[in-house]
Parts: structure tokens; C-alpha cells; sequence
């Protein structure tokens, strides 16, 4: 056993070495392509922290000041209720302290001056309105009237908010994904390729392998190993990528005004280091296969 | 030890390179197969390695029936058998030792076995003191002997040999023949492609002809006519 494994890490890089070109481009591109899947994770998640208040096509959140009385708030609720012609009354969804201020972390994930100003104490609670009707003056007019209850601090509108965001979102997220899953295939079909002209460039070793009793796996095992390690390789670089990337748009973002919204944008380290792992996943997944396919194909008995 | 029966393969579905061969060869026999270029003799040893399968007819090794086998156990049967060819098959980057020692090293043998197998074969083949040189500053003679010393090295059951001394001159071929009767004197059955007249009719075994994939004649102590 040791036997073997000694062999087919020998074998991988000694054919490493001998398509030392081919290895490096399908590396690269491997890499290149990675690192976009990578970055279309972040964008979509800096969009979604900007837009997370928003989900569930809320159309309206009215804001309830924190040292609300139960009556007061209770006569909100009823103001919004008396209303199911306008408003979808299934929808109508209201997020208590703790639940505000668990979104409120997501929102200011990188405003951590606004964050620190906030507790589960003194943040507002909300309600999140979905109104039935699609005219904007009435929405704005029914806003118009919460403001004025009593007990309410404010009342925000998606559409002031983030149709424009929402649309931009949607556009570069498509874009992006696109491009990576296309990328990713050419980085599959390199690797597949350097196996097949490294099963090529080693025919008369296989034959010979093959009449003395190798078994195929045996055979298989360091093409395999191959491609996987620069499917591997690639997605290392990708996230050192990854990583640079986002430190530098984190202390970019940090140069804005607290406040202006754009600080949401920033993404946790957490999640990055969750897209991380997906990509050295990816990689490695794509390069088995990749050399995997190659090695079944070219390598018949 | 091999067996044919009622074999016939086809290369596609014109060409015929064996027709209903049938022959048996007994443990530690030597047996030439003759015939001219493209009579079939090759197709019958990549049908006893199981290079080939037969369209018709089974091919028995061992007692097995080899073509019911799957590949998986295709290399397995592989280890009862040594090849030897015509262009000798060494790998160009490797030493002698190592053109030996990859035989065993890719079936998973341990060190200190292949430490000990290899030299000793080197010496059956006469080629000690040669260990570290590589295949192209060996002569001819001497490439095919590395080439015999890795079919042998793993001891099997079957050498099979294609026109081994095809690129040879004659002296070189009978020292490349003595060598194969000293290797059959070991028990290992022989099954050699030729069509080197010289050296069928001096060792005066068994002779099977092939014409045109048919057999036409199996003679105990043949010579090459």
C-alpha cells in the first residue's frame, strides 16, 4: 500500500514537471476562473446585506420607536390592519427588538460606529409591509399617514431605497455567474487536456504497465492526482486572490461616510472564509474530474 | 497450460487475422508459431495476453477461460505472463536496473524484493555490471536481453515472444535463443512468433504455420519449410 502511494505521488510530479507549460495554463485559468465564482459570491452577498430588509418584496417598513407603550403600539397595528385593501395583510410581518437588531448586523456589518451605537435595547422594532396596490402616490401617501402616528419614528420606502440596487444586483449577478461557470469549464477542459497529452507523452510507459500487470487504477491513480492538485493550485490562488480583493474593497468602503448605506456592502470575514472553502472544494472537484474523465477515456485496456 | 478453441478474430468485419485455430500447449513446451508477415501470429499472442478478444471461440490460460474474465482481473492474468518484442518495448529514461525493476515496482512489489529479484535476473540474462546504463548505449542483442530480463523477473507461467530476434543478426539471435531454452528449461511455456527460418530449424520443437489466419500445419520437432 505504501508502495503504492509512494509511486503515484513519484508519478505526479514527474509528469508535473515533464508538462510543466500546460500544467501552469490550466493552473492560471483554473484560478482566474475561481476567483470570479469567488467574487460573484461577494458581490451577491454585499447586495443581499444591502437589500436584506427588503426580502420578501416588502414594500414599506415602518420604523417604531423603541420606548413605544403597548397601547401605542397596538393602535399601529391596528391602523395598518384596517386597511387589507391596500395592504396584504398575510404579509404583514412585524419584527420585534431582538429580531431588528439581528438584521441591523447584517446591515451595518461593516459600520461598526453604528453598530456600536446599537443594542437589542434601543434599536427599533418594525413592521414590514407589503401593499397591495402597485401606484406609488398611494404608497406614499399611506407612508405619509403612518408618520404621523403616534409612537412611530419613521417610515422607509423600497422604492427610495433599492429598486435601483435590486436591478444592478440582479444584472451583475447574472453577468458574473455566467462568466465564471464559463471560465470553469474552460479550466475543466485545460485540465482534461494537459492529462490527456501527459497519458500521451507517456504511452509506451503505459503499455509496457500495462502488460505487466498494472492494474488501471493503479495506472489512473497519478493522472487523477495530477489534475486534481492543479485544480487544487488554482483554487489556493484563487483565494489568496479572494482575499486581497476583499481587504482591499473592505478599507475602501471604510473611507465612506458612516451611514450612507454603502458601509453594508462590506462582507463579513466569516463569510469569506466559508467561500473559500467552497472554491478549494470546486477546485479540487473540477480537476478530479477534469483528469479523472481524461484518464477513463484515453487509458482503455 | 494455453488452449485455443475454434478461434477466429476479426479486424473489422472484413478482415479475417485468425479463423478457427484450435491447438493446445502443455506445461513448459516450447512452440514456435510461423508464418509470413500479417498470417496471424501476432494476433495469436495479443489473444493469449488478452490484448485482443476473439469474435468466435474461447482462449483458456491457466485452466481459465480468459475471455469470461473481467477486466479487473485482466492484470492479474497479465502477472502469470512475460512479453517480449520485436522493437524490445524499454523505456528510453530509465536505466537497466529500472526497465527491470519498473516490471515489479508497478505491481506493487516491495523494495527489498525488487533489491534482490533484479540483479539476480540481470545475471541470468548476462547482463551484470550493466545496471546503470540505459537502453541506448546497449546493443541490439543486449537491448532485447533487458527486455527478456523484464518479462522474466516476475517468474511467470508464459513468456510470449513476438519475432524477438526480428532485429537481430544471426549470432546475436542464437545467444537471444539460447537464452530462451535456458528460460524454458525453468518450466516457463514458450509461445514465439517468428519467421527467422535459422532458428526454427536448429532448435527442432514444436512448429505451428499459420497461412492467411488458418492453421495448415502443427508438427512436433518441425523445422520451418
Amino acid at each position: 500500500m505504501i508502495q503504492h502511494v509512494s509511486y503515484a505521488l513519484r508519478e505526479t510530479v514527474a509528469n508535473f514537471r515533464r508538462n510543466m507549460t500546460l500544467s501552469v495554463a490550466a493552473i492560471i485559468t483554473s484560478a482566474v476562473s475561481l476567483l470570479l465564482v469567488g467574487t460573484t459570491f461577494l458581490i451577491q452577498r454585499a447586495f443581499d446585506n444591502l437589500l436584506v430588509q427588503w426580502r420578501g418584496d416588502v414594500g414599506m417598513i415602518v420604523f417604531i420607536r423603541p420606548d413605544v407603550t403597548p397601547e401605542a403600539l397596538q393602535y399601529i397595528e391596528q391602523n395598518l390592519k384596517s386597511q387589507p385593501n391596500v395592504i396584504d395583510l398575510s404579509k404583514l410581518k412585524y419584527l420585534d427588538k431582538a429580531g431588528s437588531f439581528e438584521e441591523a448586523k447584517r446591515v451595518f456589518a461593516g459600520d461598526s460606529t453604528t453598530l456600536s451605537l446599537l443594542s437589542a435595547e434601543t434599536i427599533p422594532s418594525q413592521f414590514k409591509v407589503v401593499p397591495k396596490t402597485t401606484d406609488p402616490d398611494l404608497v406614499r401617501g399611506l407612508a405619509n399617514q403612518y408618520r404621523t402616528l403616534p409612537g412611530v419614528a419613521g417610515v422607509s420606502l423600497a422604492e427610495d431605497e433599492f429598486d435601483v440596487i435590486s436591478t444592478l444586483s440582479g444584472f451583475v449577478r447574472t453577468v458574473t455567474t455566467a462568466m465564471s461557470l464559463v471560465l470553469l469549464a474552460v479550466a475543466v477542459i485545460l485540465i482534461w487536456n494537459t492529462i490527456r497529452t501527459a497519458i500521451f507523452a507517456r504511452r509506451r510507459e503505459i503499455e509496457v504497465m500495462k502488460l505487466v500487470g498494472a492494474t488501471d487504477w493503479f495506472i489512473r491513480v497519478p493522472f487523477i492526482l495530477e489534475g486534481l492538485i492543479q485544480g487544487l493550485l488554482g483554487a489556493i490562488a484563487a483565494c489568496a486572490g479572494l482575499w486581497t480583493l476583499n481587504s482591499v474593497w473592505t478599507s475602501g468602503l471604510a473611507g465612506f461616510k458612516a451611514g450612507t448605506g454603502v458601509s453594508s456592502l462590506v462582507v463579513p470575514g466569516s463569510y469569506v472564509t466559508s467561500v473559500m472553502i467552497s472554491l478549494l472544494v470546486i477546485g479540487a472537484v473540477a480537476g478530479g474530474v477534469g483528469s479523472g474523465v481524461a484518464s477513463s477515456k484515453f487509458l482503455d485496456v | 497450460m494455453i488452449r485455443l478453441e475454434n478461434v477466429s478474430k476479426l479486424y473489422g468485419n472484413e478482415i479475417v487475422a485468425v479463423r478457427d485455430a484450435s491447438f493446445d500447449v502443455a506445461k513448459g513446451e516450447f512452440v514456435f508459431l510461423v508464418g509470413q508477415s500479417g498470417s496471424g501470429k501476432s494476433t495469436i499472442l495479443r489473444l493469449i495476453n488478452r490484448q485482443e478478444r476473439p469474435e468466435k471461440g474461447n482462449v483458456w490460460v491457466a485452466g481459465r477461460n480468459i475471455n469470461e474474465m473481467s477486466n479487473s482481473q485482466i492484470p492479474y492474468l497479465r502477472r502469470t505472463m512475460g512479453n517480449v518484442f520485436q522493437d524490445y518495448k524499454l523505456l528510453p529514461n530509465k536505466t537497466v536496473f529500472e526497465n527491470v525493476a519498473f516490471a515489479l515496482d508497478v505491481i506493487g512489489k516491495p523494495k527489498h524484493v525488487i533489491a534482490q529479484q533484479v540483479p539476480q535476473v540481470l545475471d541470468l540474462v548476462g547482463l551484470a555490471g550493466k545496471e546503470g546504463r540505459f537502453p541506448e548505449q546497449l546493443s541490439g542483442g543486449e537491448q532485447q536481453r533487458v527486455s527478456i530480463a523484464r518479462a522474466f523477473v516476475n517468474r511467470p507461467l508464459i513468456l510470449l515472444a513476438d519475432e524477438p530476434t526480428g532485429n537481430l543478426d544471426p549470432s546475436t539471435g542464437e545467444g537471444i535463443m539460447s537464452l530462451l531454452e535456458a528460460i524454458n528449461g525453468t518450466g516457463t511455456t514458450i509461445v514465439m512468433a517468428t519467421h527467422d527460418h535459422r532458428v526454427v530449424n536448429a532448435m527442432r520443437r514444436r512448429v505451428i504455420q499459420l497461412d492467411r489466419g488458418v492453421i495448415v500445419r502443427d508438427q512436433e520437432r518441425g523445422v520451418y519449410e
